[in-house]
Parts: C-alpha cells; structure tokens; sequence
C-alpha cells in the first residue's frame, strides 16, 4: 500500500500494491507504455520504495489557513460596521428607543411621587380633620 | 470580536445617554424643588399653570379659609378629646358617648363639605382643564382622608 505519513513522505507497506495497480491500468489499456518499458516487478516496488516526497515549507501556510477559516474579518472599525449595518441599526434603534422610554418612564414616576406628595402636603395644611390629630 | 466588544460599550454609551435625556426632558424640576421644600402653593402655581391673577385670588382663598380651618380644628380636637375622655372613663353613659361620637362624626362631615366647598372654589379660579385636573387630583384624597391615614401620615388611624 503505498500512502503519505505525518510526516508527509510516501511509504510503502506491501510490495504488491502498486504493482497490481499498475498491471491493472495496463492491461486496462489505460498505461500501455508501460507493457512496453517491461518493468520488472522487482525494480517497480524498489523504486516505489525509495520514492520520497519532500515538499518545500510555505512561510505563509498558517495565515492562508486562518485567511480561509476567517475570511470575513474586516480590516478596520467602520469595514466591520459596513458588514453588519443593517443588524447594528436595528439593535441602536431599539436599544436607543428603550432607554429613552425608559427615562421617560422613570422621570414619570418621579413627577407623580412628587405631585402625590405635594396634594398631600396641601391638604393636610387644609384638612382640620388631619390638623385635629397633628395638634394632639 | 473587538470590533463587537466596542460596538457595544458604544451603544451602551448612547443607551444611557438617550435614557438620560428622556429623563430629562420629561422630569419637572420645579415640581421636583417645590415637593423638597413642601410648597404647597408653588406646586398650585407651577403643575396647574396659574396666571398671577389666579395664583393671587387662590392665595387670597386659601388665607380666607384658613380662619375657618383653624376654628373647624378646634372643634375637632375638642368633640374627639371629649368623646375619648369618655370613652376612658369607667361606668360612661352609653347615650353620652354615642352623642360625643355622633358630635365628632358630624364635625368631620361639616368639615368635608367646607373643604371639598373650598376646593371647588379654588378649582373655579383655574383654568376648566387645570381645574378639572385639580379636583380629579384632590377630590378623592379628601373622602380618603376621613376613613383612613393620609399616604404620608399615620394620623387618622387612632380617630
């Protein structure tokens, strides 16, 4: 069986493989020089054998890597803004609008506490009934 | 993920910037200052919108009711002080104590009417809308306060 290890070079681990692949794709027609070059079998796995592959490092293997894991991160602020305009506008507004109302809603509250406690106030500086139980 | 990270602390930004300014745009800070100092009359002029002319004539009201008050007071802390003195003190005719009782109720209603009197007066001076907004406000504290404690005060209860 011939295939490629970790380490990236071919090995061979049964004589017969790439020989009975290539009498097949000879007798298939498919290699007929092959029938004519009369390679012996034995010559053929010694080759195979000592057939290493030794690629050159690419420096740039692990950026093209994450180039291709991540290819949409964008290259400044406002590019990533562009990339997801329509979701950031929508969350501003919402979130913008509900804070607002939620000011709103807040100072509110605090205008009718103090309404409340201002018609108290001047009724009790009305109401002799409360004024009665104040004086006592 | 900085770019997210920043984008958000942004927007968080403009979410406490936009919820302070709706605040502030829709607090009252002259209702605010008067609830503080507990100025009842600058409370009239400022959250029902008086004129001069009508803050004058509703202060003149009020310092014109404020005899009549002080002496519906009297009376009240009088028929009550009476009506417990006997309530307290052992073998107390039951006719008597029914008629200190029946003299406080009645001194209260008196009272009721003379002040929902007043505050109708005083609503006449306000513009229809203010006015109408002042008694839908004071109106029900006023029957409230006979039957329990004014919201602030622990008063009545013992009455």
């Amino acid at each position: 069986m011939v295939y490629q290890s970790y380490t990236g070079r071919w090995e061979i681990t049964q004589d017969n493989f790439g020989v009975d692949i290539l009498r097949d794709f000879v007798e298939a027609g498919v290699l007929p020089f092959i029938k004519i070059m009369n390679t012996s079998r034995k010559s053929l796995v010694a080759v195979l054998r000592d057939w290493r592959v030794s690629p050159p490092p690419d420096p740039n293997f692990r950026h093209n890597v994450w180039q291709r894991l991540h290819p949409q991160i964008p290259a400044s602020w406002p590019a990533y803004l562009r990339g997801h305009a329509v979701a950031w506008m929508l969350v501003t507004v919402l979130t913008v609008s509900g804070a607002a109302l939620t000011g709103h809603a807040a100072a509110q509250i605090r205008v009718r506490a103090d309404r409340e406690k201002l018609a108290v106030t001047y009724l009790v500086d009305l109401d002799p009934r409360v004024q009665a139980v104040l004086k006592r | 993920m900085k770019y997210l990270t920043g984008t958000l602390m942004v927007l968080v930004l403009l979410a406490t910037a936009a919820g302070f300014v709706g605040y502030r745009l829709s607090c009252d800070p002259t209702l605010h200052a008067a609830a503080s100092k507990g100025d009842a009359m600058e409370w009239l002029r400022t959250d029902f919108h008086l004129t001069d002319a009508q803050f004058v004539a509703i202060r003149e009201l009020h310092n014109s009711y404020a005899g009549s008050c002080a002496e519906h007071c009297r009376m009240i802390q009088e028929a009550t002080t009476a009506r417990n003195a006997l309530q307290t003190a052992q073998g107390a005719d039951s006719a008597a104590m029914l008629a200190a009782e029946q003299k406080v109720q009645e001194l209260r209603i008196h009272c009721e009417t003379a002040i929902t009197r007043h505050v109708r007066e005083v609503a006449a001076l306000m513009s229809p809308e203010e006015g109408q907004r002042y008694l839908a406000l004071v109106l029900p504290k006023i029957a409230d306060f006979d039957h329990h404690a004014a919201p602030d005060l622990k008063l009545n209860r013992s009455s």
